[in-house]
């Protein structure tokens, strides 16, 4: 292997990224704009849930229950007025996703000692939302209950609740740095994958093959190129991610220098592994934006739980190497326990790499044309 | 090489035996046998689909042959990868680096070190004249330039053998000129070259060429071989009314007549008797004859008559026309008045005036990037002119109105028929967009069908045909509504040779009818079967007239060299010192001088060849060829131009 | 009878028929299209709809039981009896359990003190320790409400009988009793997915005809740019409303999804939304050159508006900028229309402003892209 080879490679990939205006905006423009809409847009927690109240007392005690209702920023008022069937007015449309109807002789059986049901609908669309719409109610109802004293007992065990690492709940601390592994493994293997095809599009592949230049040595140039491409992406994102969203280094950032090079490796080698196997660039540039998004989303456990994922696909997503990446990133910006806790992803993402690697330079073969007839006659 | 003597295997450079190479269940290449020797140039001549860029994959080990034994520098092709320089068909430099990136990105995968790459730049460059270049994105060169640049990476690394495909395809006449001259050089420093150019005339230069048709070797030997080996002879007849000739000549010793401009080509058996059966015909028929010359067939001759000997001719059929012949008009049919157009701060066509009448055919000449596919655009309302007026078929105000589309045709220069579609589907959607009577459908459908030697194959996917057959279909699928005006861009690109005078039969055809036609190319010999031609040079219209008043208009007198082919290049180089550079040039296997005083100057060519060792076998005056007219006007201006601070 | 085949005949020898059977010949052609049509919609709906699981059960656990008696045991089997918790580890000291939960061994921590049963038994409160892991805020946020729900009902055995509260909520969930969440994610997933097909086929199948240059030869063609428009969004409407059909059934037998409204509506309101597919696709067309810039841009038009569509979290809970842009996001109002239909069994009597909203952009943005595309024609 040549290192001069490599190196020539490598400088001429970089050249030609700094000359295209798309790509520049693909690697620096997008994974920002990403980062904003995901950090800003993505909540999954409902806070100021709009909810109808259909009070049938209208008495001080039932007007007190409802103020308790809205007293947090948990619910308001959704924009109904007026009577009628609230699921029909307000719920079928969607203005509100609950209605908590308060009987007639509401205050009056209370106060009598006699049981009172107070009738909660929640709108099901949403099964996670309406979970959490109905312990919220039931949990404003039982204090309410303890403040009014209609149970005479307290509760014999209270637990002291303790949040680690996020004790604000803020959902940027989750959220922001799954984002980093979904855009630093789309971008950079996206461009990764366009470069590859380009050459065979524009036909420059012959000369690359004519040069006598090694598959290893094709390959390592490219991918050197695109990793200090990821490279500064990462630290523009990370950066100003930091910035925005508030996040820092909490523990040894070494573990996430070292897995960070090495996703982003594994990031670039994926796309160059799609770029040698399509045979144009709108199959490649599919192939990333299908593949790669779908699994750097959905199977890496930046939204919800990686628990969650049923069996067959759990498999799938253990290949997946965000799903690494984002223990590291989580435990680099929030949980801060450094190398102990994140060793084995980083491990991971090198075997995964390393696989990525082998395939690539298999599928590179020997640097010749196929029998497809490409090329032409 | 257990075949072959030590010896022999060093001065064969390339040696091919049976060589097979298939795509899929296409096969591309069958049987293929050749060799060829240290330090010569050694032509791969045929049409588009013929197997010769096939070929070059596997001799630059880019693809492994399906059987067969390639030996190339005494190494399987794949080994011998360091020691050879390929020029791919399509430009494969990256258009996003500079000259000089590219350059030193090749020298990096080539392994050159950093002394020789330091020794080697700067003579390179000079060499190819891109010095003053060396910063410039290769996007933004032009065709010839660009061809230089790739040649400059083949080169940069010293190879042995040089593989160039196609290097001169759509670059403008100087610039080939200038990239052959360089091709000479290089083989008598000794390095060995193999060339494929669909330009019979450029095929002249070679040492040898390989004749090749639907992937196999037809022949094989010297230009003057294979010519030698057609047995006939070629009159020259100079001021014949071609028209009323051409359809006289035929029978006895004559085998083939071609009409270029106002000369007519006559192809004999023999040459005594079939000048006297011409000088017969035409005193019978009362016709005027200037001048007749005997001289040696040409390649073209060579290969269009294999041809024809092989796969018979494909039927000239007329058009059916409707009923009831189009009233003859000689008004204008396009009228187009200083017309320009910028992109951005590039002009691509500049203060263009033109007048085409119906019955015309007008050629639009010029390299790639010159500005002749703007202007059909322009003329043919796709592109709005930045400045300037159009008048189109009568209309000035709605170039795209449905009424006039109807009336116009066009075949633009990117293939236009659909892959995916058969040959019938997709004659029958341009019937029915341009709203054919149902009537006259079938019968153009099937005139297309049968002009092509389609018959029975409607069905095939327009993808599986070679890329001579589909500009034949998209022909056909563009004159299917017989339009009263027509625009070809590039029409006969990579089409042979035979099949390339059956379109212009056909074009012939459509004008005599009244059509007015408007078509552009960049072989120099189609252009004389235009009435009217202009040159265009970087948006500049430089000549504009009739192919005759063209040549007619060139100062001086054109004197035609004949030497042995092993002396021309050195001839070229002491005639160019002492003559301007643009009055001597390569034209064929002859040399053409320009002297503005024969008399005078002749007296003294004969001394000065003799003085350098240099036999002349014969020297003539003859009439400027189109390309003498276009290199010497380009040159001039740029002359000029040099002189003025 | 004559009047029809007059009226055939007159259609069959039209410049709009001519183009529409080519367009038709080519999709039949077109296995990539046909592959683009069939694989990535199903892929992604499989996908999303079973990797997309909200669900907080099975949190692994860690307790340190200081008291080891009957009712702190009861604790733990209360806490884990609905398998939202699951006891993973017994550590047996406090500092234990805090490096297992920093590992991320462990999501939760219960320290029960050892005088655990002596404040039962006297009556007073006894106060056990909860640490949740809250980098992931959403289920600490839920599991933390799960333990207040849980320890409020607590009441160990050997006490008082649990007190029975007069004020008692009677809950019941609309649309979804069962609170399945891959009824919430499907219609959001078929609508981000016909967007995205929609999108991308109408534009790859214009700019190919841009890419190899038969556009140039068509334009030369008496064909007016509305008919060749036309020609290209007809079948293509068809083809996606095949998509529509897939995706419904896709989520009937797969996820069981439910098909509460009309169906017709349902249909009638997906072929109004895919023309708002079809109007972006035609606008990236005037935009781009080349395939592979369609695919790029499609993908970044496409993701900002699934994102601010409400199809994964739901719009009530992002920030107000997002939630007033999303009222200008169609992707948004075809999916309250699909969940509306879908789960729901409304009709147009609750649907119509998002219907409207419908009828309003898809129009707009057809003439729009359409304009653009005939400018750029001539």
């Amino acid at each position: 292997m040549r290192r001069v080879r490599i190196l020539a490679q490598c400088r001429k990939e970089l050249l030609q990224f700094r000359r295209d205006r798309l790509t520049l905006g693909l690697a620096f423009l997008l994974p920002l704009l990403t980062l904003l809409i995901f950090g800003f847009a993505i909540r999954l927690e409902t806070k100021v849930i709009p909810i109808v109240v259909q009070d049938f007392d209208r008495s001080p005690l039932s007007a007190a229950y409802t103020d308790r209702l809205f007293a947090t920023d948990q619910f308001r008022p959704a924009p109904w007025r007026g009577g009628g069937d609230p699921v029909a007015g307000a719920i079928d449309p969607g203005l509100a996703r609950a209605a908590v109807i308060i009987p007639s002789e509401f205050s009056r059986r209370l106060k009598a000692g006699q049981p009172v049901e107070v009738q909660v609908l929640v709108d099901g669309t949403d099964a996670n939302n309406a979970r959490v719409i109905r312990n919220s109610i039931q949990g404003i109802t039982a204090f309410f209950g303890a403040d009014k004293e209609l149970i005479r007992e307290p509760p014999p065990v209270r637990a002291l609740t303790r949040l680690w690492f996020n004790p604000g709940r803020k959902e940027s601390l989750y959220i922001v740095p799954g984002v980093y592994a979904v855009v630093l493994w789309i971008f950079p293997s996206l461009l990764a994958a366009i470069a590859m095809v380009k050459e065979k599009d524009k036909g420059t592949i012959l000369q690359v093959y004519a040069s006598g230049i090694s598959a290893a040595e094709l390959l390592l140039g490219k991918a050197l190129a695109f990793l200090l491409v990821g490279a500064s992406v990462a630290v523009v994102v990370m950066g100003l991610g930091g910035q925005i969203f508030q996040l820092s280094v909490v523990a040894d950032p070494t573990p996430l220098l070292v897995g960070t090079t090495l996703y982003l490796a594994a990031a670039v080698l994926f796309g160059l592994l799609l770029g040698v196997r399509s045979a144009n660039q709108n199959a490649a540039v599919q192939g990333v934006s299908l593949v790669g998004f779908l699994s750097a989303l959905l199977l890496s456990g930046f939204i919800y739980p990686l628990s969650n994922i049923p069996p067959p696909l759990s498999l799938v997503s253990a290949l997946i190497p965000a799903r690494y990446f984002i223990v590291i990133s989580r435990d680099a910006f929030v949980r801060g326990t450094g190398w102990a806790g994140v060793w084995l992803d980083v491990l991971m993402i090198l075997v995964l790499g390393a696989l990525l690697y082998g395939a690539t330079l298999r599928s590179l073969g020997s640097l010749q044309l196929g029998d497809g007839g490409e090329g032409g006659p | 090489m257990p075949n072959s003597s030590p010896a022999e295997a060093a001065a064969l450079v390339v040696s091919v035996e049976g060589l097979h190479k298939r795509h899929g269940s296409r096969p591309a290449l069958t049987g293929l046998e050749f060799s060829v020797r240290a330090g010569e140039i050694f032509g791969l001549i045929g049409p588009d689909g013929a197997g010769k860029t096939s070929t070059f994959h596997i001799l630059a080990g880019v693809s492994e042959p399906s059987g067969g034994r390639v030996r190339v520098l005494g190494l399987a092709p794949r080994a011998a990868r360091e020691r050879v320089g390929y020029l791919t068909q399509q430009f494969s430099q990256y258009p996003d680096l500079s000259v000089e990136e590219n350059l030193r990105y090749m020298a990096g995968l080539r392994l050159v070190s950093p002394e020789h790459w330091r020794q080697r730049r700067g003579p390179l460059l000079r060499r190819l004249g891109l010095e003053p270049f060396a910063d410039r994105l290769a996007s933004q060169l032009s065709g010839g330039m660009k061809q230089k640049l790739a040649l400059c990476c083949a080169l940069i690394d010293r190879p042995q053998l040089l593989l160039l495909d196609e290097p001169t395809t759509g670059v403008d006449p100087v610039s080939r000129r200038d990239f052959w001259d360089v091709l000479t050089t290089l083989a008598e420093e000794g390095v060995t070259i193999v060339v494929a150019t669909p330009d019979l005339v450029e095929a002249e230069r070679c040492h040898r060429i390989a004749l090749m048709q639907q992937g196999r070797l037809e022949s094989l030997g010297s230009p003057a071989e294979l010519k030698q080996e057609l047995a006939l002879s070629r009159l020259e007849l100079q001021g014949a009314a071609p028209a009323a000739a051409e359809p006289l000549l035929c029978g006895g010793a004559i085998v083939d007549v071609q009409t270029f401009g106002d000369r007519l080509d006559v192809l004999v058996n023999d040459a005594v008797a079939g000048e006297a059966q011409v000088r017969e015909l035409f005193r019978r028929q009362g016709l005027p004859l200037l001048e007749l010359r005997h001289s040696d067939p040409t390649l073209e001759n060579v290969v269009v008559i294999r041809q024809r000997r092989q796969a018979g001719e494909l039927p000239l059929l007329p058009f059916p026309h409707p009923a009831g012949c189009r009233h003859q008009r000689t008004d204008l049919a396009i009228d187009a008045r200083q017309l320009s157009r910028r992109f951005g701060a590039f002009e691509a066509v500049r203060q263009l005036t033109l007048q085409i009448r119906y019955g015309e055919i007008f050629g639009l000449l010029g390299a790639n990037g010159a500005g002749k596919t703007t202007t059909i655009k322009m003329l043919c309302g796709l592109l709005a002119p930045s400045s300037g007026a159009i008048v189109l078929a009568g209309e000035s105000e709605r170039l795209r109105g449905p009424d006039l589309l109807r009336r116009i045709g066009y075949m633009s220069q990117k293939f236009t028929l659909y892959d995916d579609l058969s040959i019938r589907e997709n004659l029958e959607f341009y019937a029915g967009v341009y709203g054919i009577p149902a009537s006259l459908r079938q019968a153009r459908i099937d005139w297309v069908v049968a002009s092509c030697g389609l018959q029975g194959q409607e069905q095939l996917l327009t993808a599986q045909l070679p890329g001579g057959w589909k500009q034949r279909v998209a022909f056909g699928a563009a004159v299917l509504h017989d339009p009263e005006v027509l625009f070809l861009d590039e029409p006969t690109s990579g089409v042979d040779p035979l099949a390339r005078r059956q379109f212009w039969s056909l074009i012939n055809d459509f004008a005599r009818r009244g059509t007015a036609i408007l078509v552009t190319t960049h072989y120099l010999e189609e252009a004389e079967q235009c009435n009217r031609l202009c040159f265009m040079v970087a948006g500049e219209n430089v000549i504009e007239g009739s192919p005759g008043a063209i040549k007619a208009a060139q100062p001086g007198q054109v004197i035609e060299l004949l030497l042995p082919p092993e002396q021309l290049q050195a001839a070229t180089l002491l005639l160019r010192r002492h003559w301007a550079a643009w009055r001597v040039s390569r034209f064929g296997d002859r040399l053409h001088l320009v002297l503005d005083h024969p008399e005078r100057e002749i007296d003294g060519l004969r001394p000065l060849l003799a003085q350098a060792q240099l036999s002349l076998e014969g020297l003539r005056r003859v009439p400027p060829s189109l390309e003498d007219a276009f290199i010497g006007t380009v040159q001039r201006a740029q002359a000029r131009q040099g002189e003025r601070p | 009878m004559r009047a029809l085949r007059h009226w055939w005949r007159r259609l069959s020898a039209s410049r709009l028929w001519a183009l529409l059977r080519k367009e038709v010949e080519q999709i039949l052609r077109d296995r990539q299209l046909i592959k683009l049509l069939i694989i990535p919609p199903t892929l992604q709906l499989l996908i999303y709809g079973f990797a997309l699981n909200p669900e907080v059960h099975n949190l692994r656990l860690g307790v340190v039981d200081y008291a080891q008696v009957a009712a702190s045991r009861e604790l733990v089997s209360a806490l884990t009896a609905n398998r939202i918790f699951l006891a993973a580890s017994y550590p047996s000291s406090e500092r234990e359990l805090a490096r297992q939960v920093e590992r991320g061994e462990l999501t939760a921590g219960l320290v029960i003190p050892p005088n655990f049963n002596r404040r039962l038994a006297a009556g007073d409160s006894a106060e056990v320790q909860v640490f949740i892991d809250g980098v992931d805020a959403n289920s600490a946020g839920i599991a933390s409400g799960y333990i207040q729900q849980i320890l409020r009902r607590f009441r160990p055995q050997t006490g008082a009988p649990p007190p029975t509260s007069p004020l008692r909520t009677q809950v019941s969930f609309l649309y979804n009793p069962g609170l399945t969440s891959s009824w919430f994610f499907v219609p959001g997933v078929i609508g981000l997915v016909l967007t995205l097909i929609a999108t991308l086929v109408s534009a790859v199948t214009l700019v190919r005809e841009k890419d190899t240059g038969t556009l140039e030869q068509l334009l030369m063609t008496p064909a007016a740019a509305w008919e060749i428009l036309l020609a290209k969004i007809l079948p293509l409407v068809v083809l996606l409303m095949g998509d529509v059909l897939l995706a419904l059934l896709l989520g009937r037998l797969v996820f069981a999804v439910p098909i509460r409204g009309n169906l017709l509506l349902l249909l009638a309101l997906s072929g109004l939304y895919l023309f708002v597919g079809i109007g972006v696709g035609i606008m990236l067309a005037t935009v781009c050159r080349s395939q592979q810039q369609v695919m790029l841009t499609a993908f970044f038009i496409t993701l900002p508006m699934v994102q601010t569509s409400g199809a994964i979290a739901p719009i009530e809970s992002m920030p107000t900028f997002f939630q007033l842009l999303s009222l200008l996001n169609p992707l948004r109002h075809y999916i309250a229309i699909l969940r509306g239909l879908m789960l729901k069994g409304v009709g147009l009597e609750a649907l119509w402003p998002h219907a409207l909203a419908l009828l309003v952009m898809a129009p707009l943005l057809m003439a729009i892209s359409v304009s653009r595309f005939r400018g750029q024609l001539s």
